[in-house]
Parts: structure tokens; C-alpha cells; sequence
């Protein structure tokens, strides 16, 4: 199955993205995790592709969990525990299908991974503090 | 990826249906039978009675304490199902004490005969219910397996269904449009009609079965919010279970249910019994729990009473008030599962799913007939990833629905002492299954095409005179003894098969004609026609 | 059960009016454009009807469910007649109503 869909992604994707932008982007000054990601991306089409898949496949994944559990903490107050963490985890399904669309749509597999990595690191940083400032474990 | 966010959804809604497309046909179309597992059950275990007319249900509750106090008297929770429109059988369950080793004893039930008071013995089969609890357990492969590849292909349906809608340009303008007479557009005018008229259906069926498993897909969410004690008590938050006494170990003599029946009777204000749990039974705890068919898909508390089995008297159960999310996750259970669905309202989703089914064919096929033109044209031949996808479409969507009738077949054919016999009868299917897909790789798409249409018309038209030939519960019979579920299966058997006909038929006449003549305009009337039937063929599949 | 899908046909049939591009398939002479404008908002509450309807027989939650059934055999239905029969649609559309007001008054 993988390789009839690598073939014919191949062929589609030779009318995809210019390839001489890809050098463009080791010219460009990033960050750490911009420049590994530069390294990732090999010149040959298909792995832009692979890269989105993984990206909307794990990272995706990791976007729902880490959003579930900010949307549980910011509802914690509002509803009891047991209803917060429920309505957290009834709605992951629709962050990752949105988490998974948008990945293959932005226009580089670069800017997928950086954006996906930011949020995930934000709902993180952000459920720890709120759970800091209400003093509630979690 | 793509100029703009349609063109990359696009992109992305195609290869997405095409990866899991096949197994999504099959969890549909096994899910659809599903929604009639209890009357396919009846029909896979002939030995069992016709329905008996004109007995009320305090003779059939009488006749199964009867029965239990001579065969399950030291059991303390036993159970007694009275004959519905869907399974017309009275049958009583117990659990019989855990053996040395087992945590809890087996479950046991069976079918009581009006009649005679005695038990049925039927033969060994998995029914209806093997069948359709292949659409989330795939059959051969681990429980955790089984729910991660149901899993992922259920995720890759809800991003087909939520892209379809975004990609679906005009979908109000075109909402009507159905352009039969155009070939590959008359493709994508199926595929997007049946997907766009029963939306609700789809999307609700897909994010229902993802929160089956809730808890397991997001494990790791829940597992560091809460602690174990935690998560129990929020499950039974959600999915609350009755609360009932245990023996007190002092025996006392129980009134007739038959009696306490009128009790409950009295609240109902309707005679609309369904089945009655007996908890700790012979005792001076013993309690009666009468529960009816679903009245709401949340949760109704009237639709259980319990009764005090000593006294008669009702206990009053507090109703208990249902989270909003714990509303929202039963409710999407009830919807997906139909078990509140009467007769016509069952029909409807068996032919929805059917819709689902063909829904998901439609896009395959057209998947394969929009690259046709190029890849026929091509100097070695069409691409192996081409090939691929026609060979699997038709060992699928007509090649499953063939697997499904040897099931039936193996059913009646078998020897009834055979060792394994449920598993058996599920191997015929799968390694039928097999043998179609295989098939198409030995033989030009279109014959192949019409070769398995024509086997799916003779396989289910000969279903029912096996039927006659093998057991006294055909058709003639069910309309003599006016058993209408029977007679509606084999009738449904007889329709389905005249539609693969039909479709055959059709099929023939429009690959006859394409040789006939190369114009442009009659091969598109022609593949039209091909396409026509064959989905009316695809929407009246199966029983 | 019939009653609720012979409404939603009709509304289904009011809102595939409202469109140029199949009213052409169906009527044979020209509707004033006045009249035009009315069907949408009548397919609606026809709609609304057929909601109180089956919200009424079968409760809140089963009731929005079976209306859903319901629209979907009625647009598959009228899906079918267009390609096929586009011809007939009004007639159809006026004899189920007439069937279900019967019914309504009757039962």
C-alpha cells in the first residue's frame, strides 16, 4: 500500500513545490529546531509529504492530548473535575482531524512541524500554569 | 500543499479514503448488518420455534419460572427475555457459578419453547452477532489490534467526512443534482448525493465510533489527569449501573413475576415488557427489575422498575440527574448502536448505513474510472497501484457482499456436530472473501466485474432454496405460520439477488456496447447506466 | 413515520424549486418571481412543522434523530424522480401531501 502511494505521490508532487525554493531555506536564519527540521527535508519530493504525514499522524495526536488537558484545566472551575476532563476528551477527536487538515494545507512541511511543535509546547506551559495559579494538582 | 486550501483538501481527501476505503466498506457494511443481528440470529438457528401468536406476557413469564425453578433453583440472578418483534423467542439466562480458575461463571442462555416448556438446542453459530461485532473486533486479529486499526481507520473516515464538506464546492446549489447520463460526473453526482443527503448519519456514525473507545484512544490523557480511583468513579458517573442487593443468604418464597408484573404494569401505564432481572433470587433480598425498550436516547429512568419480589411493592428509585456530557456520550451510544429504533425507524438505518456503504464503493469507483482514460492508454498497461485498486474494488464491494451470503450458506451446509462449527462458518466466509479478491488479477476488469455480479445474483438467489431444501423455517413456511421477520429475510435474500442481476445484466449490455462503438457520447450514456445500477444494486445490499 | 417523510419530500421539493436550474426541469411554464420567493420560506416551516411533528410523537432526542431518517429517504427519493422523472415531481409532491392531511385529520 505505502509504495503505490509513494509512486503516484511522487508523480503529483513533481508538480508541487518549486524545488529550488528547498535551498533557499538553508539560506534562512532559524532556530534550532528550524534548522534540524532543514535538515529533515530532503531535496527529493516525497519527504515533504512523509514529513506532513508524520506530522498530522504523532504530532497531531500530541496537539489533542496537550489541548484535552488545557481545555480541562480552563474548565475546571467552571464545571466539576470529572465533567472538565470528560468535555476535554470528547472534543480531542475534533482537534486532531483540524490539527491533521491544517497540516496539509499550510504551504511548507517546515512550518507544519514549527507551528505544531509551538502549540503543543503552549497548551503544556499553559495548563502548568494555570494549574499553578489555581493551586490545584493535576 | 496545494495553490489553495480546497486543492490540498482535495489532495488529502482522496488519498485519505483510498488508504482505508476497503476496510471502511467492510465495518460499514458488517456495522449495517448489525443494525438486524438479532433477526439474522433467528434465521442462522432454524431449530428454533416460529413466533407463537396470542400468548400474553404473564404466560410467557410463567412458563420461564417454570423452567428456571427446575433448572437454575440455587442460582441467585437470573434473567427472562420475552419474544420481540426482533427476536421472537422467550429466553431465560443465568450465570452459571465461576468454575475454579474463572473470575465469574459463564453466561448462559437459551431458547424456551412455548409449547413444551423445554429448552431449544440450536446449532452451533455465531449469528447475526458474530457478524456484526466483526465491525469493531476484526475477526482473526487481537482485541487491542483490532481497536487500534478500527481506530485509525475510523479517525481517517472523520477527516474524509469533515474535507468532503469542505471540498463539496456547491453543495447547497448542487445539492439536487444527480447527472446520470455523464459519465465520470455522474460518478462524483452519486458520491456526493449519498453523501451529502445522509451527513448527519455519516458524521454522527463516525464520531460515535471513535467515542466508543474514548478512554482507550486518549489513555494518555485521562491516565495523567486522574487516578485510577478517579477514572473508575468517573466512568460510573457516565455509565451509571443499577444498584441492587446482594443474598442475605436467608431463603424466603418470592411471588409469582407474573404478579409482580401487574405492579409494574400499573406504572407504565402499557403492557410493554421487554426483560425481567431477578437479583438475588429466593431470598429474603430478592428484587425484580422490569426494564422496557428505550423510550429516550439518553436516558429515561421510568424505562427499568424495580420491585420488591417478596413484598410487591415498588422501590422508588431516585432519578438520577445525568451530567450534560454524560447526555451527550450516552446519547451518541443510543444513535450509533439504534437500539431504540422501532421497526420502520430500524429499516431507515439499516438503509443509511447501506447509503454509508455505497457511499464509500462510490468514491473507489470513482477513484479508478476518473484515471482510466490515461492509464488504458499507457504503453505497458495501467500502473500496478491502478490495478491494484480496481482488483480490490471488485473483490470488495461485490466480493464481500458474496463472502457474507457463504456465510449464510456455511450456516445451513455444515455439519451440525462439525468441531468449531462457529469458527468454521466464518472461515468459509473470510476464505471466500479471499478467493474474490484474488480473483480479479486473473481476468480484465470488466469481465471480472460482470463474472462476480453475476456469481453475487446466483449466490443470492439460491440462498432461500437451500433454505427450503435444508430446514423447515423457508419461506413458504414463515408465510404459512406468518412469521413476517423470517419471510422478510429470505424475501430480502431474493431481492438482493435480483438486483445484482439486474446489474449484471446491465453491465453486460454496456460492455457489449462499448465494442460495438467507440463514440464518445453513446460510451458515456453507456457507462452511465453501468454506474446507475450498480449503485442501485450497492443500496439494496444484503439482509 | 410516512406522514413525517411526505413532509419533508414536500419541503424538499419547495427548496429544489427555489432553484432556477431544476425549477426549469420540473415545471413546464414560468412561475412569477414573487411567487418564487415564498418557497423557500415555506419549505422551512414546513420543516418546522414536521420537527413539532416528530418531536411530539417520539420525544426530544428520538424525535430529531427519526426527522433526520426521514429527510434523508425524502431526498434520495426526489433525487431519483429528478434525474429520471423530473416531470412528475409536483404531482407527486401534491398527492402525498393530500395523503397526509387525510391521514393527519383522520388519525
Amino acid at each position: 500500500m505505502c509504495c503505490i502511494m509513494f509512486t503516484s505521490i511522487e508523480r503529483e508532487c513533481s508538480s508541487l513545490a518549486n524545488p529550488i525554493a528547498i535551498p533557499s531555506l538553508k539560506k534562512q536564519h532559524g532556530t534550532i529546531v528550524s534548522n534540524l527540521i532543514d535538515y529533515v527535508n530532503f531535496s527529493n519530493p516525497r519527504w515533504p509529504v512523509f514529513s506532513r504525514v508524520l506530522a498530522a499522524t504523532f504530532g497531531g495526536y500530541a496537539l489533542a492530548i496537550t489541548s484535552s488537558l488545557l481545555i480541562s484545566q480552563l474548565l475546571l472551575h467552571v464545571t466539576g473535575k470529572y465533567q472538565a476532563i470528560h468535555i476535554g476528551l470528547i472534543v480531542t477527536f475534533l482537534v486532531y482531524a483540524c490539527a491533521a487538515m491544517w497540516v496539509f494545507s499550510v504551504k511548507t512541511a517546515k512550518k507544519a512541524w514549527i507551528v505544531l511543535l509551538n502549540s503543543i509546547f503552549f497548551c503544556l506551559a499553559m495548563t502548568w500554569l494555570l494549574g499553578k495559579i489555581t493551586g490545584v494538582a493535576n | 500543499m496545494k495553490d489553495n486550501f480546497r486543492q490540498s483538501m482535495k489532495w488529502f481527501h482522496t488519498w485519505v479514503g483510498l488508504i482505508v476505503g476497503w476496510i471502511l466498506f467492510f465495518m460499514f457494511l458488517t456495522g449495517t448488518l448489525g443494525y438486524f443481528y438479532q433477526e439474522i440470529t433467528r434465521w442462522m438457528e432454524p431449530e428454533r420455534p416460529f413466533i407463537e401468536h396470542n400468548i400474553s406476557n404473564e404466560q410467557l413469564l410463567d412458563i420461564a419460572q417454570v423452567y428456571l425453578s427446575k433448572h437454575a433453583q440455587d442460582i441467585e440472578q437470573w434473567d427472562i427475555m420475552l419474544p420481540n418483534a426482533r427476536d421472537q423467542n422467550l429466553r431465560v439466562g443465568w450465570r452459571k457459578p465461576a468454575e475454579p480458575g474463572e473470575k465469574r461463571g459463564k453466561y448462559q442462555k437459551t431458547v424456551i419453547d412455548v409449547n413444551t416448556g423445554d429448552s431449544i438446542e440450536s446449532r452451533a453459530t455465531g449469528g447475526g452477532r458474530l457478524l456484526y461485532r466483526m465491525h469493531y473486533r476484526l475477526h482473526y486479529l487481537s482485541t487491542k489490534i483490532s481497536y487500534w486499526i478500527v481506530g485509525f481507520c475510523s479517525m481517517l473516515m472523520l477527516l474524509a467526512v469533515i474535507t468532503g464538506v469542505v471540498i463539496h464546492k456547491k453543495i447547497f446549489t448542487d445539492f439536487f443534482t444527480f447527472r446520470a447520463k455523464k459519465g465520470l460526473l455522474g460518478w462524483l453526482d452519486i458520491h456526493n448525493v449519498l453523501s451529502v443527503i445522509a451527513l448527519p448519519f455519516h458524521f454522527m456514525i463516525t464520531y460515535s465510533g471513535l467515542l466508543f473507545f474514548l478512554f482507550t484512544y486518549m489513555a494518555l490523557s485521562s491516565n495523567l489527569q486522574m487516578s485510577d480511583e478517579e477514572y473508575s468513579e468517573m466512568r460510573k458517573e457516565i455509565f451509571p449501573r443499577t444498584i441492587h442487593l446482594d443474598s442475605a443468604k436467608q431463603p424466603r418464597d418470592m411471588l409469582e413475576i407474573s404478579n409482580l408484573y401487574q405492579q409494574v404494569k400499573k406504572t407504565w401505564g402499557a403492557d410493554q415488557l421487554s426483560y425481567v432481572e431477578v437479583f438475588a433470587a429466593n431470598d429474603i433480598n430478592a428484587q425484580a427489575r422490569f426494564v422496557r425498550h428505550e423510550t429516550d436516547i439518553t436516558y429515561n429512568p421510568a424505562d427499568a422498575v424495580m420491585v420488591n419480589a417478596i413484598t410487591g411493592k415498588l422501590i422508588l428509585q431516585i432519578p438520577k440527574a445525568y451530567t450534560v456530557t454524560g447526555m451527550i456520550h450516552n446519547g451518541f451510544f443510543s444513535l450509533h448502536e439504534g437500539q431504540f429504533a422501532g421497526p420502520i425507524a430500524r429499516w431507515i438505518y439499516f438503509f443509511t448505513g447501506l447509503i454509508g456503504a455505497a457511499m464509500i464503493a462510490s468514491g473507489l469507483i470513482l477513484w479508478t474510472t476518473k484515471r482510466k482514460p490515461k492509464q488504458v492508454k499507457q504503453l505497458n498497461g495501467p500502473d500496478f497501484g491502478y490495478r491494484l485498486v480496481e482488483q480490490l474494488n471488485i473483490g470488495t464491494i461485490v466480493g464481500l457482499p458474496i463472502a457474507i451470503a457463504m456465510y449464510f450458506y456455511a450456516n445451513r451446509l455444515l455439519p451440525l456436530d462439525m468441531v468449531n462449527r462457529v469458527n468454521w462458518e466464518v472461515n468459509v466466509m473470510f476464505i471466500s472473501w479471499a478467493i474474490l479478491l484474488l480473483y480479479p488479477a486473473f481476468r480484465p476488469a470488466a469481465k471480472a466485474w460482470r463474472e462476480q455480479l453475476q456469481l453475487a445474483a446466483l449466490v443470492y438467489m439460491t440462498l432461500p432454496l437451500i433454505n427450503i431444501l435444508t430446514t423447515d423455517k423457508h419461506i413458504i413456511n414463515s408465510v404459512l405460520q406468518q412469521d413476517w421477520a423470517l419471510f422478510t429475510f429470505d424475501l430480502t435474500l431474493l431481492v438482493i439477488g435480483v438486483c445484482f442481476a439486474f446489474s449484471a445484466y446491465k453491465y453486460k449490455a454496456l460492455t457489449l456496447n462499448k465494442k460495438v462503438t467507440k463514440r464518445r457520447v453513446k460510451q458515456r450514456e453507456v457507462t452511465t447506466d453501468e454506474g446507475l445500477f450498480t449503485v442501485r444494486q450497492m443500496n439494496k445490499e444484503n439482509a | 413515520m410516512f406522514v413525517l417523510t411526505s413532509l419533508s419530500f414536500s419541503a424538499m421539493v419547495l427548496f429544489c424549486l427555489a432553484m432556477d436550474k431544476h425549477r426549469k426541469q420540473v415545471l413546464a411554464q414560468k412561475t412569477p418571481t414573487i411567487m418564487v420567493r415564498f418557497f423557500r420560506p415555506t419549505a422551512w416551516l414546513i420543516l418546522l412543522f414536521t420537527t413539532y411533528l416528530s418531536v411530539g410523537q417520539f420525544g426530544w432526542s428520538i424525535g430529531i434523530a427519526v426527522l433526520f431518517g426521514a429527510l434523508t429517504i425524502a431526498s434520495l427519493l426526489l433525487i431519483l424522480l429528478l434525474t429520471y422523472r423530473a416531470k412528475i415531481v409536483p404531482q407527486v409532491a401534491v398527492a402525498l401531501s393530500l395523503l397526509v392531511s387525510l391521514s393527519l385529520f383522520s388519525g
